[in-house]
């Protein structure tokens, strides 16, 4: 029986939503006793989809499929100033909308719906923005205090602009001291017997200008983060990820499957990645193919796939300038694409509706349709209990 | 020839650049190059299978001459 979970605090697009939803309906047709449950949590503005004319569709289609349910977070929806009438009856007989009991209910209830006793008690968030530009750094720490409050373990990783999370002495005149509020769960976790592991990526750290001393082996403090705020190897990051226990992003996916007796409950869990950004305008691609590769090298099964604007990587052929500091995408995923366990895949959809195709300099990628992907999520999560999904 | 010293480099990029400049590399071609420990742990194992040995001496307390082969 295999259940999904999709968790969207940031705004879907309907590109996003059409191929998620046709990717779902796939595994319907295989055996309708196949899947056990999809879940949608959703925050932010992600919430604006369910009144947003344009994704009415996509909703409804969604909603009436009887294995699909969509928990919504009331608090945030109250924050954007969306009432319940706001949002098409079609819809609002089917959405879970939790009472606000306080700002964390959101997060006790997705806690509650996706730790398994089979997995560590540990909740990990990795962080890709920076506090304040972001509101998702909020949901971090709404998502690690809720951890703490059901005595889960809360680990943070900071990956990218993440980092900046940890950064020490920051004074928002008008926001949530997010600095600040890491140091309280640190205190507040240490109440409960419980350990709050925060880890930064020191390449991002470096690049972005984080002094550096050496503290031990692995982690390494730096004077311009908080304390406990550690910068480590990505490796040190990617080991967290070889472990079984639940980790979330602000968009993020995870597929769970029980009552099989061949499944490898220990096996670390394989590793999605969907790369959604063009090449160079962002560190979103050059993060998300280093992260893969990390993940590969670690022997977790890792598939990438372009998509959306991803396909934009693939695209052309890119020249630089010899003095040119920059990771030609293109240069740097033919380098790594024959590491053990790790291949890559484009989405045909996208590139057709881009008008683009692949570049003849690309080796080892295969392109898949939607069929295709559904497939590819099928393989992937194929004895294995737990099989994550990131989006870059 | 000078060998360069990629001390400097992250992990990750290092094991990128290694990577793009090994799969240029054509039979019996050697690449020598210093790096840190932290780096010399990293590249160890991928860089020890699938046509490629790996060797690296220790020359200062985090340096390393290391040298890629490819076979």
């Amino acid at each position: 029986m295999i259940s999904f979970f999709f968790f969207f605090s940031e705004k879907i697009s309907l590109e996003r939503f059409d191929w998620i939803l046709n990717c779902l309906s796939n595994f319907n047709l295989h055996n309708r006793r196949e899947l056990n449950s999809i879940n949608f949590f959703i925050t932010g503005e992600a919430i604006y989809t369910l009144v947003d004319a344009r994704y009415q569709k996509y909703w409804i289609q969604a909603i009436s499929r009887l294995d699909v349910k969509c928990y919504v977070d009331s608090h945030e929806m109250q924050i954007i100033g969306i009432k319940q009438s706001d949002i098409n009856k079609a819809l609002t007989d089917k959405i879970i909308f939790l009472k606000i009991k306080d700002k964390l209910e959101f997060w006790k209830v997705f806690l509650e719906k996706n730790r398994d006793i089979k997995t560590k008690l540990v909740l990990g968030f990795i962080q890709f923005n920076g506090p304040y530009m972001h509101r998702n750094s909020v949901y971090s720490c709404n998502a690690l205090e809720a951890a703490i409050y059901k005595g889960m373990k809360p680990e943070l990783y900071a990956y990218l602009d993440g980092l900046h999370v940890g950064h020490r002495d920051q004074k928002p005149s008008a926001f949530l001291n997010v600095g600040q509020k890491l140091i309280t769960l640190t205190e507040n976790a240490k109440v409960k017997g419980l350990e709050f592991l925060m880890l930064g990526c020191s390449r991002c750290g470096k690049a972005r200008g984080y002094a550096k001393v050496k503290q031990d082996e692995s982690y390494y403090y730096s004077g311009d983060t908080i304390p406990s705020f550690y910068l480590c190897n990505l490796n040190e990051i990617v080991r967290r990820f070889e472990e079984n226990h639940l980790i979330i992003s602000p968009f993020f996916g995870g597929i769970q499957q029980d009552n099989n007796k061949e499944l490898d409950y220990q096996a670390s869990p394989p590793i999605l990645i969907f790369i959604t950004h063009g090449p160079y305008a962002y560190e979103w691609t050059f993060g998300g193919l280093s992260f893969a590769m990390a993940c590969a090298n670690h022997d977790i099964k890792t598939r990438v796939v372009f998509i959306e604007d991803g396909v934009y990587s693939l695209a052309g052929d890119q020249q630089f300038l010899q003095d040119e500091k920059i990771f030609n995408i293109q240069e740097m995923l033919n380098g790594i694409s024959d590491i053990e366990d790790l291949y890559f895949y484009a989405y045909s959809p996208s590139l057709k509706m881009r008008n683009s195709s692949i570049s003849s300099s690309i080796e080892n990628i295969k392109t898949i349709n939607a069929k295709e992907l559904s497939e590819l999520i099928r393989n992937t999560m194929k004895s294995t209990y737990h099989t994550r999904i990131m989006f870059f | 020839m000078k060998i360069p010293d990629f001390t400097e480099l992250t992990c990750t990029n290092l094991m990128v650049k290694l990577k793009i400049i090994t799969k240029r590399m054509i039979q019996n071609e050697k690449l020598a190059f210093y790096s840190s420990r932290e780096q010399f742990d990293n590249i160890k194992k991928p860089f020890s299978k699938n046509n490629f040995s790996l060797e690296g001496n220790k020359i200062d307390d985090n340096k390393y001459h290391v040298i890629i082969k490819r076979h």
